[in-house]
């Protein structure tokens, strides 16, 4: 490298860093706070444990409090420099020989800033086995999100996804690894399918009867209650990942644009003003299509579905369930599927990035 | 990597033989009874235990009670009527209401009457085949051997001259004995079966095992409260100690707890005396009393040894609070039908009552120091205040009668497997004031379960006459060996290793927990 090009190289560095502490710093001052009332706190905890986003749960003062992180990491050059605006700002960091690992909120803004991707600790809703970091990366998460148990034994509940055919042993290791970090905080930690937390949540004014369903970054999990008891669960490995990458892959946009229109201007009820929009349509017609089909071949295919005597409602949650005109698309579907059970109403849950965090943490006071 | 990845492979499907994921549900008519119940509850939390607990108990009701529909209504509505009382006192009122309303449907009354009173009627059916069965055996024994039979007679008579059937302890405190009550348990015929835990009481179905009749907070200050029940508690001397969390052991099974048996939930009442000096209870003596009552609060406070202190004028302070442990109980055994608790500090509420019933005596050596007084010294004021104290707890945690004992019947000598390391309230304690069955004709799981023993100290300590429970459970023992074929010394050996692997399991978990706490604390700090 000629001394010029090191000297622009370095200059880029301290431009990124400056620019990453300005926008960093509202956000770790704003999670700082949030992390310190939990260290007072010895209520039950719940924490949904997604593939994009992981976020914790909370009773304070009667009401629900959210805190969330983003599940993802990225590696950026070691350099003093650097390391000390990331110390400076809070950014939660570790170094690795001669790189600096980034993770959590403050990943996403160095990846805008670089025009690159964030790398993911997990996939299809699990550890992802691709990347040698993952469990280091989400222990580091969750030791941010997740104070110690102020009272040793304080309940926390924390997601899995369901049973999925080509993964089962998948979700025993994913489920040990996650307990055993959580107990070693002084939790009694315990997990719950993230389509029951969804029950939990939502269908409280049903008694807890009815279908949950969890559309994530990784994949969609779904959950079939009766009276609070899970009858069937199961998961698609679809879910807003799997439409990032098609819809990027298909139209030459790059992962991080295509979640962006998606995130915040997405609505499916109108007609798709370009292609990215088009191939978002399409792409989430598929996703609904395979969780329809899904759901329709779990329910052929068990024999021990209760005699339900009255119609069972389905709550939809998760980030890939936010875009307005989902709830409409999933009804169209399933209408023009012959489906085994009597639905009474298809409806959004209250909020669907914390649903499941909610119901976690109403399962954590259920145990408690 | 991959071995250890293996390794917690194989523990999670070990955890998870046990679990079935689909319970059995109830029919599609109970389910709609339940609904209408939960309908009444209206915390999200609230429901979902009271489903799960219906559910549960549906699930654990004899089969014999849900063999036709109109039984299983009755059974689900009943479990739902409890539950709901028990999660919020006073609604049973409400459901009544809403009966009439026509809002939840209303009880078919002919199986509605039949399962309220089934033990009742089981009871009857049953002395019926027992007089019917005794009837015929003695018929038949005439036939067979004209002169009578005195075996069993003697191994009773013979039970008794060795453990010394003691007065009822109720005598003491001018209550009628329990007649009837001094033959031998009849055992369990399978080596390692469970057995009922009232041996000589276990027709007596005068004590329910739960108190469903709510008692409520009707008033709270900085420094008191007052209960429904009369209760007053004084919550000045309050004071902190660690969170409650232990291993429950299962009764039916020698296998180790895991972490599902982890739990923090009361279960039981310890009672205890404070076996402490004791001034005359009379008018002069005032200020003494006082002053003297008042300094072993404060001694019991600062050693938080109990949870609640019942003082000589029958007032009650509660001392470590309830979801806190209390060094009450020190190495020591109780279970219930389904658990074996060890080391009861953290599973029982500790209620002491300032007063003993031993005294100190100036013995030759090697003889006891402490003898068993005739009466004890616990007044009226106290065991009144004693009785709505535990009728609230046992509301509160939904304990069962047979989990509220007293020290001196726990308490043991794991090293030496003996038991009554401490004796405070081992006899004479008025379990039926309390509404309670008479624990010192029980067994005693510490014999039973641990193959636990006595030895001539203790029966000196109690001039011989020891409790009876001790008695029915040696020979329980005695029986249970001989079902089983092995010499009873081989027996009470395989028993007491039983205790030694658990109780040592359980010392090295707590200290890895102290360890792992030290460490998560130095971590927050």
């Amino acid at each position: 490298m000629t001394r010029r090009r090191q000297e622009k190289a370095g200059h880029r560095k301290k431009e990124i860093a400056a620019a990453a502490s300005k926008i960093l710093a509202h956000e770790s001052s704003s999670r700082g706070s949030a992390q310190k009332s939990a260290r007072l706190d010895t209520n039950p905890v719940g924490v949904d444990i997604g593939t994009s986003k992981i976020v914790f749960a909370q009773k304070k003062h009667g009401n629900v409090a959210f805190t969330s992180q983003l599940n993802a990491f990225i590696s950026v050059e070691y350099s003093k420099f650097t390391e000390s605006i990331l110390n400076q700002n809070r950014i939660n960091h570790y170094r690795m020989d001669e790189s600096l690992i980034v993770y959590g909120d403050g990943a996403e803004v160095f990846a805008n800033m670089l025009n690159t991707e964030t790398g993911r600790p997990m996939r299809h809703g699990l550890l992802n086995p691709r990347e040698s970091k993952a469990i280091e990366i989400i222990k580091g998460i969750l030791d941010d999100i997740v104070a110690p148990a102020a009272k040793r034994g304080t309940q926390l509940c924390f997601s899995i996804p369901g049973a999925h055919k080509e993964a089962e042993s998948d979700i025993i290791y994913h489920e040990t690894i996650l307990r055993r970090h959580l107990s070693n905080k002084g939790y009694n930690a315990r997990s719950i399918n993230e389509g029951l937390a969804v029950i939990f949540s939502e269908l409280e004014k049903d008694n807890f009867t009815g279908i949950g369903i969890s559309a994530g970054g990784g994949m969609c999990n779904v959950c079939l209650a009766f009276l609070s008891v899970p009858v069937i669960t199961f998961s698609i490995r679809k879910g807003g990942d799997y439409i990032d990458d098609a819809v990027a892959s298909v139209t030459g946009e790059v992962n991080t644009r295509v979640r962006a229109i998606k995130e915040r201007e997405l609505d499916l009820t109108e007609e798709p003003r370009n292609d990215v929009e088009d191939a978002l349509h399409i792409y989430y017609d598929d996703l609904i299509v395979t969780l329809v089909k899904g759901l329709k071949e779990s329910l052929a295919q068990t024999s021990k579905i209760p005699d339900f005597d009255k119609p069972v409602p389905i709550v939809l949650s998760g980030g890939s369930a936010k875009p307005e005109g989902f709830e409409h698309r999933f009804e169209m579907y399933l209408n023009k599927e012959d489906f085994p059970i009597d639905i009474s109403e298809i409806r959004t849950a209250s909020d669907p990035l914390y649903a499941t965090a909610k119901g976690a943490l109403i399962a954590a006071m259920f145990e408690g | 990597m991959r071995q250890l990845k293996e390794l917690l492979l194989q523990q999670c499907l070990r955890d998870r033989e046990d679990k079935t994921f689909l319970k059995p549900l109830p029919p599609s008519t109970c389910r709609r009874i339940i609904e209408e119940f939960a309908v009444l509850v209206p915390d999200p939390v609230q429901k979902l235990r009271f489903l799960n607990r219906v559910l549960e108990r549906y699930r654990k009701t004899l089969s014999i009670y849900k063999l036709s529909p109109p039984f299983q209504e009755t059974v689900v509505r009943k479990l739902a009527m409890d539950e709901i009382e028990r999660l919020c006192p006073g609604a049973r009122k409400k459901v009544r209401k809403l009966i009439r309303q026509g809002t939840i449907s209303a009880p078919r009354p002919t199986p509605w009457n039949i399962y309220k009173y089934r033990h009742s009627i089981i009871t009857i059916v049953m002395a019926a085949l027992v007089l019917g069965l005794g009837t015929g055996v003695a018929s038949f024994r005439n036939i067979i051997s004209p002169t009578p039979s005195v075996t069993q007679e003697s191994g009773d008579e013979h039970a008794e001259e060795i453990y010394g059937l003691v007065e009822s302890p109720d005598e003491q405190y001018g209550e009628a004995p329990d007649e009837g009550n001094t033959k031998v348990a009849n055992v369990s015929p399978l080596p390692g079966g469970k057995e009922t835990a009232y041996a000589p009481e276990s027709t007596d179905n005068s004590f329910p095992e739960y108190i469903e009749e709510p008692i409520w907070l009707v008033e709270e200050s900085s420094d008191r409260e007052l209960h429904s029940n009369g209760l007053r508690i004084i919550t000045t001397f309050t004071v902190e100690n660690e969170p409650r969390i232990y291993y429950r052991f299962p009764r039916d099974s020698d296998r180790l707890p895991t972490e599902a048996d982890l739990s923090s939930k009361i279960v039981g009442i310890l009672y205890h005396a404070s076996e402490s000096d004791i001034i005359d209870f009379i008018p002069e003596k005032n200020q003494s009393l006082k002053k003297y009552s008042k300094a072993l609060l404060k001694y019991v406070c600062r050693n938080k040894f109990y949870h609640y202190f019942i003082n000589r004028f029958g007032q009650v302070f509660r001392v470590v609070r309830e979801d806190h442990a209390a060094f009450h109980a020190g190495n020591s055994v109780w279970a219930d039908d389904e658990n074996i608790y060890l080391n009861l500090n953290h599973a029982f509420i500790g209620v002491c009552f300032e007063g003993k019933a031993f005294e100190e005596v100036k013995s030759q050596p090697g003889g006891p120091k402490l003898t068993a007084m005739k009466t004890s010294t616990i007044n009226e004021a106290q065991l009144i205040s004693g009785k709505e104290l535990t009728d609230w707890l046992r509301v509160k945690y939904h304990i069962c009668q047979g989990n509220c004992v007293t020290h001196g019947l726990v308490s043991i000598n794991p090293e030496a497997k003996l038991i009554g390391y401490h004796v405070d309230l081992a006899h004479g304690f008025p379990y039926r004031r309390f509404g309670l069955k008479d624990k010192s004709r029980c067994l005693l799981p510490t014999i039973t379960e641990f193959g636990f023993s006595h030895d001539s100290y203790f029966l000196k300590v109690f001039k011989g006459h020891v409790w009876p429970g001790i008695g029915y459970s040696e020979e329980h023992l005695r029986s249970r060996a001989g079902i089983a074929n092995i010499p009873l010394a081989e027996y009470r050996m395989q028993l007491n290793r039983r205790f030694t692997r658990w109780f040592e399991w359980q010392k090295k978990q707590k200290e890895d927990q102290s360890k792992d706490h030290d460490q998560i604390c130095a971590m927050a700090d």
